[in-house]
């Protein structure tokens, strides 16, 4: 029982981690959050639902599409919350991002409808079982997934010249720029490549929970949103381990407390960091 | 022609006029020092040429071509390298990453890995620190980063804002010597110094600046001679003419 709930638990880490990624990546660019990235998630899930339904089973176009969708919809968020309202207060992005999570909410129920739309199983069968505990073909999946993601996105960070220029351009963007880094483009590649990965999420959750609604992607994002406080908003490994330590903590916790107090277990970890430690694990100290 | 030619340059911030007219000529392999009070305008008027500032009016021709108001991810790839006040060290990443921030607008891989090179040579410093986080760096060898950065697109002209702030006095002369050497190389250089004294020693053509205007402009020798800027700005710490 232990051990399934904490293989449940690191599958399911797996989408948080991703989602605390995207989280990091525009707070480290922007020190802003955007608050429609629950919506792309749940934007990439339908891409992802379209796909296998109506043109080819195929996982891998799926989550493909799942990644477009989310890339493009980023990117037009980034052009209209951000980068339209640059030099106006913060707030006002903040509030523009909260409008796309409504706008883009609504648009998904009225095109697809309110109720609920089933996803097609994938890997359901059990990949292997160690004492009792069951691990899907679809977990390792997922878990696998996620670390190629990561790793590919080490790699693009720490490898490439664009990723020198993301990490340069979130430490200082004024000085970047005297190195000649378009400042605009290196921002609105990353904030699309943040809705990208949130959109391939989505699909991988479609996917494992078999659902896909207009409203799926509320509780995920504000999930994602703890785990990067969590780990440290300011560092993807943070993020990482934000992720992971809380798919594990909630899961366990319907060990010792009934299943419906699961989501408030995260939100007691979001709380508690806010106040007591709002740098998290790894995040090193911000000047705001 | 002039390598770098600035006319009746104009700032405002907001109501503010930061610059009220400056004009500035820089020859080619020339090393000019830019010296005045705080607040007088002289990082205005760099960053006005660099593009970090918008300007109201005035010209900007760099090798007979206006670059008046470019974005100064523009002007640094027409060849003006501006190292910022401050240093402005990329604190988390390492040394070796900040040089290659400074050669981002160089695609050919093998001139990077000359210029780093080169950098290495010039400073050795760096080249034992290679790994080190920028932000773990002495102000000295912040200092030392931010030329050497600067130094990584190549440029004509380099730019250096107060190279001597917040460092240790017996690493001053060192950098200078750096400076000395990097004019000997062939590059031109426009430094705004706090320490008129020593700008005037190492400069060979200097611009007095007082608020937003230029009020005097000479070979160096000549403006260590003048009472009026021996006066104003090497009284109090002149013991060395």
């Amino acid at each position: 029982m232990f051990l399934q709930q904490l293989i449940n638990g690191i599958a399911q880490g797996s989408l948080f981690a991703l989602i605390a990624i995207s989280f990091s990546l525009v707070w480290g660019l922007l020190r802003m959050v955007n608050f429609a990235m629950g919506e792309l998630y749940m934007l990439g899930a339908y891409a992802g639902w379209l796909v296998v339904m109506h043109v080819t089973p195929n996982l891998g176009v799926a989550l493909f599409a799942g990644f477009m969708v989310g890339w493009i919809v980023g990117w037009l968020i980034e052009k209209v919350a951000f980068k339209a309202m640059r030099g106006v207060p913060h707030i006002a992005s903040l509030v523009c991002t909260i409008g796309f999570s409504f706008f883009l909410k609504e648009t998904a129920s009225t095109l697809f409808g309110a109720e609920t739309k089933s996803m097609p199983s994938y890997y359901s069968q059990t990949a292997f079982t160690i004492a009792e505990a069951n691990i899907s073909w679809l977990q390792v999946l997922m878990v696998a997934v996620a670390i190629i993601m990561m790793v590919l996105l080490q790699l693009l960070f720490y490898r490439t010249k664009v990723g020198l220029a993301v990490r340069a351009v979130a430490l200082d963007y004024r000085t970047a720029s005297l190195m000649g880094m378009k400042v605009d483009r290196v921002t609105s590649l990353a904030f699309s490549l943040s809705g990208a990965l949130v959109g391939f999420v989505g699909v991988l959750a479609a996917i494992y929970y078999n659902a896909v609604n207009a409203g799926m992607g509320f509780v995920p994002a504000i999930k994602g949103f703890t785990a990067a406080v969590f780990g440290g908003i300011t560092s993807i490994p943070g993020a990482i381990l934000g992720g992971y330590l809380l798919g594990a903590i909630e899961n366990l916790s319907v060990k010792f407390m009934s299943s419906g107090y699961r989501d408030f277990v995260s939100f007691l970890i979001l709380i508690i960091f806010l106040l007591f430690r709002p740098n998290g694990i790894l995040g090193k100290k911000t000047k705001l | 022609m002039a390598l770098l030619d600035v006319k009746d340059l104009v700032v405002h911030y907001g109501k503010i006029n930061a610059l009220k007219g400056v004009s500035l000529r820089l020859e080619q392999g020339d090393f000019v020092a830019l010296i005045g009070a705080n607040g007088a305008g002289k990082t205005t008027l760099l960053c006005a040429i660099s593009g970090v500032v918008h300007a109201t009016s005035g010209t900007v021709s760099f090798r007979g071509k206006s670059i008046f108001n470019h974005a100064s991810e523009a002007i640094v790839r027409s060849g003006i390298s501006h190292v910022p006040e401050g240093r402005k060290i990329f604190s988390e990443l390492s040394v070796e990453e900040n040089l290659y921030a400074g050669a981002y607008i160089i695609s050919d891989k093998a001139r990077v890995k000359d210029l780093l090179e080169r950098s290495y040579q010039l400073f050795p410093r760096l080249a034992e620190r290679r790994k080190k986080e920028g932000g773990t760096l002495s102000g000295g060898e912040q200092q030392m980063l931010a030329i050497a950065r600067g130094l990584m697109s190549d440029p004509d002209i380099l730019f250096l804002d107060e190279p001597s702030l917040g460092i240790a006095p017996i690493l001053v002369d060192k950098i200078f010597e750096f400076i000395v050497q990097i004019n000997a190389m062939g590059k031109t250089i426009l430094m705004i110094e706090q320490n008129a004294n020593l700008a005037l020693q190492v400069a060979r053509y200097g611009y007095v600046m007082e608020t937003g205007k230029i009020t005097h402009e000479a070979a160096c020798a000549e403006l260590r001679e003048d009472d009026a800027i021996r006066r104003a700005y090497l009284g109090v710490t002149g013991a060395t003419t």
